[in-house]
């Protein structure tokens, strides 16, 4: 069921056409990406739509030695890293604005719009939150997510630890070995 | 714990739920044509063909348009003018009779006894000295060091005046009669 990351197909540097081909093959799933990250449809849809801006300016000078769509997860992962720092500073400014009214209500649509996994992941660091997408959900190895993400190993794998043990509190979810686990260290993520 | 080597593992309860999340964003079918970049002019290819033939055209009107009105430099203006008066000179073209400006060339600007030295006949040469003042009050003749040449003055009206010939007859005139 999970999609894998299409790591065979080619696609031309600088061909609209095989632009106009990459952003159907992966439109879909840099928008979960980004959704997990940003944590609202509408931004995620608005991230990946100014990642791909991005990505077709740039086009003409890709690699064609990188796989294109981790080079457009990670175009838009740092397109939700922005979105993500403008949307802080706007909060604060709105705290500052109303600063001794009440706060706001949450919109309900937005609220059952969202689950609870959705706002824990969104309330992660934003490249930990892509980290754990991206290896849990679309199958990225640890290596992988190291070269995507410009850190070390090392530090993928903290952030993948502090993520489950964050999303396990805040889900109350049982501790590790007492249900059920999955490994998703599959031959497709080596 | 070595953090290289993290755990892998997923409770099931939370991969399905995450599974079942992100599942659950289902886009329309992605159309190239809806996107945004679709309709983004500024970095397409043919914009920046059509902008980089719009610069070049210019720069190619500028060069066209300079050649033809020539440049508005002064001084390069003043060079090839003067260039072109040496040409003349060197082929032997005579100048232009009198030109309608005052304003006065390189040549006229020129000291005017160099001009007529050269061209001079030797009866004008002659006639010269006396009709100007300037060989017979030029200090050499009266320092009675004879005709050597002088570099550094204007050579030709003074070396070659008159006067600094008579004078030199006279003064080996007077050692000789005083000799004897």
């Amino acid at each position: 069921m999970t999609p894998q990351p299409a790591r065979t197909v080619e696609y031309e540097p600088g061909s609209a056409e095989a632009f106009d081909r990459l952003y159907r093959d992966t439109y879909p799933r840099l928008l979960r990406t980004v959704y997990a990250v940003v944590g609202d449809r509408a931004a995620a849809e608005d991230c990946v739509q100014e990642a791909f801006v991005k990505a077709y300016r740039a086009w003409p000078r890709f690699q064609p030695e990188r796989p294109a769509p981790a080079w457009l997860h990670q175009i838009a992962i740092n397109t939700a890293i922005s979105y993500r720092r403008k949307q802080r500073l706007r909060e604060v400014g709105e705290v500052l604005r109303r600063f001794g009214r009440p706060a706001p209500v949450e919109d309900p649509a937005d609220a059952a719009g969202r689950s609870d996994l959705v706002r824990a992941l969104a309330a992660q660091p934003p490249r930990a939150a892509a980290a754990f997408v991206l290896r849990h959900y679309h199958g990225y190895s640890n290596r992988e997510l190291a070269v995507l993400l410009g850190v070390s190993e090392r530090s993928v794998g903290t952030w993948l630890r502090n993520v489950r043990t964050d999303l396990r509190l805040r889900l109350d979810l049982p501790s590790r070995g007492a249900s059920g686990v999955h490994n998703l260290d599959g031959p497709d993520s080596a | 714990m070595d953090p290289t080597v993290p755990e892998d593992e997923l409770p099931d309860s939370l991969l399905t739920r995450l599974r079942a999340e992100l599942d659950a964003i289902q886009p329309a079918a992605p159309l190239p044509s809806q996107a945004r970049y679709a309709h983004e002019q500024v970095g397409s290819p043919g914009s920046r063909l059509r902008f980089a033939g719009g610069v070049a055209l210019g720069l190619t009107v500028a060069f066209v348009t300079g050649m033809a009105i020539g440049s508005a430099h002064p001084a390069l203006w003043q060079s090839q003018t003067g260039a072109f008066q040496r040409i003349r000179q060197v082929v032997g073209v005579p100048a232009p009779a009198e030109s309608p400006t005052p304003t006065p060339t390189n040549e006229e600007r020129k000291p005017p006894a160099s001009e007529p030295s050269p061209k001079a006949s030797p009866a004008a040469e002659r006639e010269s000295p006396e009709a100007s003042p300037r060989p017979t009050s030029s200090p050499e003749p009266e320092t009675g060091e004879g005709p050597s040449p002088e570099p550094t003055s204007s050579v030709e009206p003074t070396g070659s005046a008159g006067g600094d010939g008579l004078a030199g007859t006279e003064s080996i005139t007077s050692e000789s009669t005083g000799g004897d």
